[in-house]
């Protein structure tokens, strides 16, 4: 762990008094984007057009084309909103999907019983009046390990998923209903909070996000009183993601709803704009292997949507071969990358740079190396940047290839041979599939660049010393650059 | 107060909205039938036929498959339409796996191509009686291994048959007459006589029953209007058609029936007017 009394020269932790010199304010730079937060009617601006599309959506799949790429529900989920999650939303707006999300909305409105005005009250620990059960979560379940599991259950479906508008409705439509039955028994967003999967990889990649909502002085939190932030006010609810901003130093479980930004009385939360990959901290095992099965899984996807195995796809796609014996080894494989064969490799990694670091430490009296805990899990950052290039990298062939499916079906949401707008008929025309292999090397080249600039620097907090901290991530650095080299030869052929 | 009514502004405003997408959406297929009836050609009753094709079962089928379905109810409706003669016929082409065509090779119709997601619509008159089979006219040129081609490989569209049965009314018969098929006799009598433009009321009655399938009975180029397989050892059938073309046309079983019958032959003869 820290040491607490180095806290303060860490680069890696955030300053106690907003903004740093690397920070901009976008609440005093663009006041009217303060006065949006402000409004009680955001986001339900946004998350009600939302879920009218969504349920469009729903009812597309339902009774809708079978055949994927023409249902709005396949072309617009995913395709559309994953492009736009993970190479615009994620980057660039940390957890902004999670305000305009329409999953939660019905659990919210169990609680709350109010979409357009907050309720004054007193429960569970708010200044607010909430229904339903309330009860606490266990604290077992307080990690991501519930969003760890689930994501790979529907990576392991993918290929369903991807294809089979019906797969999709029963795997949305089910977590809404999760989210509604957990929102009725548990306090606030539990459901966002620890069981969402789309949750588990957001909050992990929104690390690097360009934004950050964050108190401007901690020590105005330290004297405040009301701490109307977490506990609402007659201004706004309690923060469902129960963040007190006087310790928030990481975007991963804000979900950017700004509920606080309104509740606050000294107006002393703000947007600020940052650098790329901020928070660097990962803070316990189910962060780390979140970040493991991220980079598995995009790697996994790169070879069975765009790699040149035909066996392995039809592994994947178990629902229309039927070769149950070839999907039992895709998901074996998956799981086993995933869960054992990756992180055991980071770990010999990082055994073997801390046996080099430490030679000599005993002798020098510089005390005693990071433990291998400490370092195992810090250096798990730099699986991120790597990961989140690499599926953007990812994601950009699909969009290319299969973008223009997205105008067809503006006009034709249902594959029912509808022409709205006119568009029903445009051909199927992938967009410059030349371009490719140009943006996605200098997409993982950057991923990597960060991902080595970031483990130099936790590794600089760690030894204290630059010839051991460099010592230490070379065999890192090694399996960070096969990797990314890995994903280069997939992408290049 | 204020506060009241805004949240039951946006709360009707919302529930509005999804009500209002599937109406929206039955209305706009409603309308779309409404045009395709105005643009049909326009005579005797109007049918609208909705076929979709498959490749998993391999069939041009009358269901209605759609997501929630696609998956666990097979679709089993064999496309049978049946129309009177005069009529006009529409039908709506989709597919919901690869692209497939409809040909109804009898009636100069097609391949008309439709392709996964989109639909084609035809309309025709239905101006000359008979049974037309249609099919799927495409032929699978899949060399890949993508789930398509798998699918197409293992079902095919070579199943995706169908009949549209176009009835006349006839009115009473000029020619009546009954043949009987047996093995001693083969076609008894061999010859039918008629004059174009006769109404021909045949009843075949079987004495035999073949090789286990019964027998056969077919006019070559009358096989729309006389075609019938498989009639067991007593039973009977009846046509009633009208001869339309003139010349003299063999008599045969077009079912497998034992030596026997499979050499007999017969005639039908069509005279001048
Ligand atoms: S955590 Fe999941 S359900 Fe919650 S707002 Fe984010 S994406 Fe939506
Ligand atoms: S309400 Fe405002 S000042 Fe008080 S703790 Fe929260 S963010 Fe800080
Ligand atoms: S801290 Fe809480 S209330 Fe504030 S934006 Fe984040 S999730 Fe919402
Ligand atoms: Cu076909």
């Amino acid at each position: 762990m820290i040491r607490d009394t180095d806290k303060m020269q860490l680069r890696v932790i955030q300053p106690e008094v907003y903004p740093p010199p690397d920070r901009t304010d976008l609440f005093k730079k663009f006041p009217w984007l303060s006065k949006l937060a402000k409004m009680r009617a955001y986001p339900n601006v946004l998350v009600i057009p939302n879920l009218v599309m969504f349920w469009i959506f729903l009812l597309a799949g339902i009774f809708g084309s079978p055949a994927g790429n023409r249902n709005i529900m396949i072309v617009f989920i995913w395709i559309l909103w994953w492009f736009g999650l993970i190479t615009v939303l994620v980057p660039l707006g940390s957890r902004s999907w999670c305000t305009m999300c329409p999953l939660p909305f019905f659990g919210d409105l169990v609680q709350r019983r109010a979409v357009t005005y907050v309720r004054k009250g007193n429960s569970a620990g708010t200044r607010n009046q909430l229904f339903g059960k309330l009860r606490v979560w266990p604290k077992k379940l307080s990690n991501i390990w519930l969003q760890n599991i689930g994501f790979l259950c529907l990576a392991s479906f993918s290929a369903h998923l991807v294809t089979r508008p019906m797969a999709t409705v029963l795997m949305l439509g089910g977590l809404i209903v999760i989210a509604t039955i957990t929102g009725y028994l548990y306090r606030q967003r539990v459901f966002c909070n620890y069981i969402c999967p789309v949750g588990g990889f957001l909050s992990l990649y929104s690390m690097t996000s360009t934004v950050e909502l964050r108190s401007r002085d901690k020590n105005v939190c330290k004297k405040c009183t009301s701490k109307a932030c977490v506990a609402g006010s007659d201004k706004g609810w309690g923060c469902p993601w129960i963040i007190y901003m006087g310790k928030l130093e990481r975007n991963n479980y804000c979900g950017m709803c700004t509920e606080c930004v309104k509740s606050c009385p000294s107006d002393n939360i703000s947007l600020f704009w940052r650098p790329f990959c901020s928070d660097k901290i990962l803070k316990g095992y189910d962060e780390i292997w979140k970040a493991f099965i991220m980079l598995v899984l995009a790697m996994a996807y790169s070879i069975v949507l765009l790699g040149p195995f035909g066996k392995i796809k039809d592994w994947a796609n178990i629902g229309e071969v039927g070769n149950y014996k070839g999907f039992a080894i895709y998901v074996s494989i998956l799981w086993f990358a995933a869960l054992i064969a990756l992180p055991a490799v980071y770990y010999v990694a990082i055994r073997l740079g801390r046996g080099f670091a430490s030679k000599g430490l005993e002798a020098t009296g510089d005390g005693a190396a990071p433990s291998m805990k400490d370092l195992f899990i810090r250096y798990g950052y730099t699986l991120v940047p790597l990961g989140l290039m690499a599926w953007i990298a990812f994601s950009f062939p699909l969009m290319m290839v299969s973008g223009s499916y997205i105008i067809s079906i503006i006009s034709d949401p249902l594959g029912r041979g509808w022409n709205l707008f006119g568009t029903g008929e445009f051909p199927w025309t992938p967009f410059h599939p030349d371009w490719m292999a140009y943006i996605q090397i200098p997409c993982l080249m950057f991923g990597l660049f960060y991902s080595l600039k970031c483990g130099h620097e936790l590794a600089l907090d760690l030894w204290k010393d630059n010839r051991r901290a460099v010592t230490s991530i070379i065999p890192l650095a090694i399996l960070l650059t096969l990797v990314t080299i890995a994903f280069l030869r997939m992408y290049t052929g | 107060m204020n506060e009241k009514i805004r949240e039951i502004v946006v709360v009707t405003a919302m529930i509005a909205g999804f009500i209002g997408a599937p109406v929206f959406s039955h209305y706009y297929e409603a309308h779309r039938d409404n045009v395709a009836v105005a643009a049909a050609p326009k005579s005797g009753k109007v049918h609208t036929f909705h076929l979709t094709g498959i490749a998993k079962p391999g069939m041009w089928t009358l269901d209605s498959v759609e997501g929630w379905n696609y998956w666990w109810r097979k679709p089993t409706r064999f496309s049978e339409m049946n129309v009177t003669k005069g009529d006009t016929v529409i039908i709506t082409l989709t597919s919901i796996d690869v692209q497939h065509s409809l040909k109804i090779p009898a009636l100069g119709i097609g391949p008309i191509e439709v392709d996964p997601g989109h639909l084609k619509t035809i309309s025709f008159v239905a101006d000359r009686a008979g049974s037309f089979p249609f099919l799927c006219g495409t032929v699978c040129s899949c060399t890949g291994t993508g789930f398509a081609c798998t699918l197409v490989k293992k079902h095919g569209h070579e199943g995706m048959t169908g009949v549209l049965t176009v009835t006349e009314q006839l009115g009473n018969p000029d020619v009546k007459i009954a043949v009987t098929v047996s093995e001693a006799k083969g076609f008894d009598p061999p010859e039918i006589k008629a004059k174009v433009g006769d109404v021909v009321e045949l009843t075949v009655n079987s004495k035999s029953n073949g090789v286990g399938q019964g027998v056969g009975f077919c006019i070559s180029e009358y096989e729309t209007k006389v075609d019938i397989q498989g009639i067991a050892n007593g039973d009977s059938r009846t046509f009633k058609f009208r001869a339309d073309k003139a010349g003299s046309f063999s008599i045969y079983s077009s079912t497998k029936a034992g030596e026997k019958i499979d050499a007999a032959a017969g005639s039908f003869v069509v005279g001048p007017k």
